[in-house]
């Protein structure tokens, strides 16, 4: 029986993280509805802003090269990027606010905020 | 057993310890998907070490693994590699201090999910501090530790398993037994 590995601490750590983290997910989706606008930065700076509102392609250019990015139908993509392993263009859509995607090697961040001005706080975190 | 005799055993053991550890880590390597969505199967020999002979032996499992199967994937000092490493290291002093902190409350599953989820948390810490430089990510902190959690179990599981069935190849601590018994 596998119950016999677990200890009871084990059980409730388990329990504890999973439940929180579960939480925490749920929280971040229901507090993010749709986003207006699509940050890129790279290198922790601001280049780019795209509405959500107009499909548009474009490209950024990271330290490894280009990264292409595609908004469609509300939601924003990286089409392709000129990173060894693709990770960020096989995320696929996000179309959430708060949501990102990011390609490490490339340095790139696609990120979405929401209605005013990429304001992405509320008055109390404000 | 003589003590020379038994300190060749401890060697042997460790070495095929860093074996089984560099093997998993590059298998894990050629699997699909995310990168942090990797099982971690390299830390079930950072544990038994652990659990076995101590913080040490862990510690030369760890960076054995790491640096060996850099190496071997061609990307010694790339951005995976750091993170291998700094994952890899957080994660054994994290199990390290869970273990030597609290007396028997976790079994080899507990100590493996808290050196999952330290090994998560450090990565994006060091992808935050060393290449993405926006707290936008940490975005991802709840994702990290569910499938910190997830993945622990998994090897913590295997390494509860190997104990049992092993023990007179590893005289690990094994405390489900005397808390199976309280309850």
């Amino acid at each position: 029986m596998i119950r016999k590995y677990y200890t009871r601490g084990d059980i409730i750590l388990v329990i504890t993280f999973l439940l929180a983290s579960i939480i925490s997910i749920a929280a971040i989706r229901y507090v993010s509805g749709g986003g207006k606008h699509v940050i890129v930065e790279v290198d922790g700076r601001h280049v780019l802003e795209l509405s959500l509102d107009t499909d548009v392609t474009t490209t950024v250019t990271g330290p490894l090269g280009d990264t292409k990015i595609r908004v469609e139908g509300g939601a924003v993509r990286i089409l392709d990027s000129s990173c060894p392993h693709k990770y960020c263009a096989g995320m696929g859509f996000i179309r959430h606010r708060g949501e990102v995607i990011i390609c490490v090697p490339n340095h790139v961040i696609v990120s979405i905020r929401g209605g005013n001005e990429g304001e992405s706080f509320d008055g109390v975190t404000q | 057993m003589t003590r020379n005799s038994q300190s060749i055993r401890r060697l042997v053991i460790v070495s095929m310890l860093a074996a089984c550890g560099l093997i998993l880590f590059v298998y894990e390597s050629f699997l699909p998907g995310l990168p942090w969505f990797r099982p971690g199967l390299g830390n079930i020999a950072t544990i038994l070490a652990l659990l076995t002979f101590g913080f040490g032996d862990a510690l030369k499992v760890t960076l054995l693994r790491v640096v060996l199967g850099a190496l071997i994937l061609g990307r010694l000092f790339t951005p995976l590699f750091v993170f291998a490493f700094s994952g890899g290291l957080a994660s054994a002093v994290a199990m390290f201090l869970v273990m030597k902190f609290t007396r028997n409350l976790f079994g080899p599953i507990g100590i493996s999910v808290l050196g999952a989820i330290a090994h998560n948390i450090v990565q994006l810490l060091i992808a935050y501090l060393f290449f993405v430089k926006s707290v936008e990510i940490f975005i991802f902190i709840p994702i990290f530790i569910a499938t910190g959690v997830i993945m622990g179990n998994i090897t913590g599981l295997v390494v509860a398993i190997v104990l049992d069935r092993g023990h007179n190849l590893f005289i690990g601590r094994v405390v489900y037994e005397n808390s199976e018994n309280k309850t």
